[in-house]
């Protein structure tokens, strides 16, 4: 069995990686046009421009999900919403869409900013911003 | 080698700017990656087809779309009715993404296929899945639910496998499975597999924590035994954040140039009370409402000559009082009979021994009929494709049909925004 992934959230094109059904290593990869400027630049290994794209994924979907319980506590997200949007920047850091403004998008920030502290940040890994 | 046909419908009408794939579907997207799937094989798309047949009131256009850029099929009518790009094909690569993108210049478009042909550059085969391409959260935790590989992706799959596992009669080889997630706030792996007669096969999906994108899991070349039933499954562990999919899809191979097609609703099926009045659906796609269907509106083309046998269906309920009949329809003549034994209950219901032989421009439809009283609950309709016979092949035979296991439930086959 071969097991691929194509990352959803290459700014441009697509990542293509081969890897260990347990994802805990690489087989191959045939990178993006960022994430193969990512990994000459700061002198990545294939394992660690992975970990980088995996561990940016962890970034934005912890994002989305802090955001979307908010939402469904304060009534304005159902439980079968598919998932809060966002858009990816060309430098590959993400903007979460929270469709809020004030007080509630500050509010929603915090909660953001808690939930990150807490996942690993390889080199590489994106940034996110709740817009 | 040979044509296969893939065939996708939805309940939903077509709107300008959605990207859809040829899967039946819930819903669209107007995020493309949201609805690219991996060809998996090499292989040569052709034939593209659409029956629009509500709304549509402009210039409507469906393109094929190659790794996110035009491809060179394009199937486009002004108003309603059939269209079918006879001209031009696609040619991708093992991985190659595709998908398909629709635009108008007028109202939505209700439809009841859209249909391609697609050809394996090595051997026989076809992709076959369940979208829902605006996503769908699946998070029950710490349990097993069941995906079938048409019709339509559900919220959360199906606890009972039985009513999303199709029999097959024709594919041989299940051959790659892949699952594309647009939202993944697990914390721990999502696990998809492909299913064999109610056992796990070889492919293992595995979704690591917050893990978003397509994953394909090929070169599983698992055999599939004839009446044996295929399916996917999904486990999840503990926690109920969400893992929103927008489909689940496998490639099935056969060493004899055949090919199962059908039609399903994988969640709950489709209520049909008894009746005089015949209700039609399509060789593949979904199960849509009981009316939302003429004949002439449910038929497509395979788009290659051949013969056709053991028309079946799942039912996971029947209690009509009087025999009913699922037939197949040929240009509009009904050529080929199975018997819904009356009180047959959960069960296949199949015409294992009947065949008949078409070309190239024939159309087909399915029909149920009958039943006096009492209701079905319908969860498949399909068929058997295989190659044509040398020197032109028989004409249509006519005999009983066989029910199987009468009264019990015997098994035998991120938004991103752009």
């Amino acid at each position: 069995m071969i097991l691929t992934w194509y990352p959803d959230y290459c700014p441009i094109g697509n990542c293509v990686i081969e890897i260990e059904p347990d994802w805990s290593a690489v087989r191959r990869m045939a990178l993006c046009p960022h994430h193969q400027n990512l990994k000459i630049t700061l002198g990545l290994t294939d394992d660690q421009v992975f970990r980088a794209i995996l561990a940016s994924s962890r970034m934005k979907e912890t994002a989305r999900w802090a955001i979307k319980e908010e939402l469904m506590k304060l009534g304005e997200m159902d439980k079968e919403h598919p998932g809060v949007p966002y858009t990816v920047e060309a430098d590959g850091n993400f903007i979460i869409q929270s469709g809020k403004t004030g007080p509630t998008r500050t509010a929603l920030r915090t909660l953001v900013a808690t939930a990150l502290a807490v996942v690993e940040k390889p080199t590489g890994t994106s940034t996110v911003t709740v817009n | 080698m040979g044509k296969a046909l893939m065939v996708a419908g939805s309940l939903n009408a077509l709107g300008s700017g959605n990207e859809v794939n040829l899967f039946g579907c819930i819903n669209f997207s107007a995020a493309e990656a949201n609805t690219q799937a991996s060809a998996t094989e090499a292989c040569t798309f052709s034939k593209l087809g659409i029956n629009i047949i509500s709304g549509g009131s402009g210039t409507n256009s469906l393109r094929f779309r190659d790794a996110g850029v035009n491809g060179n099929q394009l199937a486009e009518i002004a108003g309603t009715g059939v269209v079918e790009d006879a001209v031009n094909t696609d040619a991708l690569t093992a991985g190659d993404l595709f998908n398909l993108a629709y635009t108008d210049t007028g109202t939505n478009s209700g439809f009841s296929w859209i249909k391609s042909n697609v050809e394996f550059t090595t051997g026989h085969g076809c992709f076959t899945g369940v979208a829902a391409f605006a996503g769908l959260v699946f998070d029950i935790a710490s349990a097993t639910r069941f995906i079938g590989l048409s019709g339509t992706l559900e919220i959360d799959g199906n606890d009972v496998e039985a009513e999303v596992a199709f029999k097959a009669r024709g594919y041989d080889t299940f051959e790659a499975l892949q699952v594309r997630v647009i939202a993944n706030a697990r914390t721990n792996d999502s696990v998809f597999r492909n299913r064999i007669n109610g056992a796990d096969g070889t492919g293992v999906i595995t979704f690591a924590a917050a893990a978003t994108g397509l994953v394909t899991a090929t070169g599983l070349a698992d055999a599939i035994t004839d009446g044996h039933t295929i399916n996917a499954s999904i486990t999840l562990g503990t926690g109920v954040e969400d893992l929103t999919v927008t489909f689940v899809a496998a490639t099935l191979k056969s060493s004899a140039s055949k090919q199962d097609t059908w039609t399903a609703d994988n969640f709950g099926g489709l209520v049909r009370a008894a009746s005089a009045t015949a209700h039609y659906f399509t060789l593949g796609g979904v199960l849509p409402t009981l009316t939302a269907y003429t004949e002439a509106q449910a038929r497509i083309k395979p788009g290659f000559a051949g013969i056709a046998s053991n028309l079946r269906c799942y039912l996971d309920t029947n209690t009509y009082t009087v025999n009913a009949t699922l037939k197949l329809f040929q240009n509009g003549v009904d050529v080929m009979t199975t018997t819904i034994t009356a009180a047959g209950g959960a069960a296949w219901y199949e015409n294992t021994a009947d065949t008949v032989t078409f070309d190239d421009n024939d159309e087909f439809s399915f029909e149920i009929i009958g039943g006096t009283s009492g209701s079905i609950t319908i969860d498949m309709i399909g068929m058997t494709f295989a190659p044509a016979a040398a020197g032109g092949g028989a004409t249509q035979v006519r005999f009983g049909s066989i029910l199987d296991g009468i009264g019990s439930q015997n098994i035998f086959l991120g938004n991103r925004l752009q």
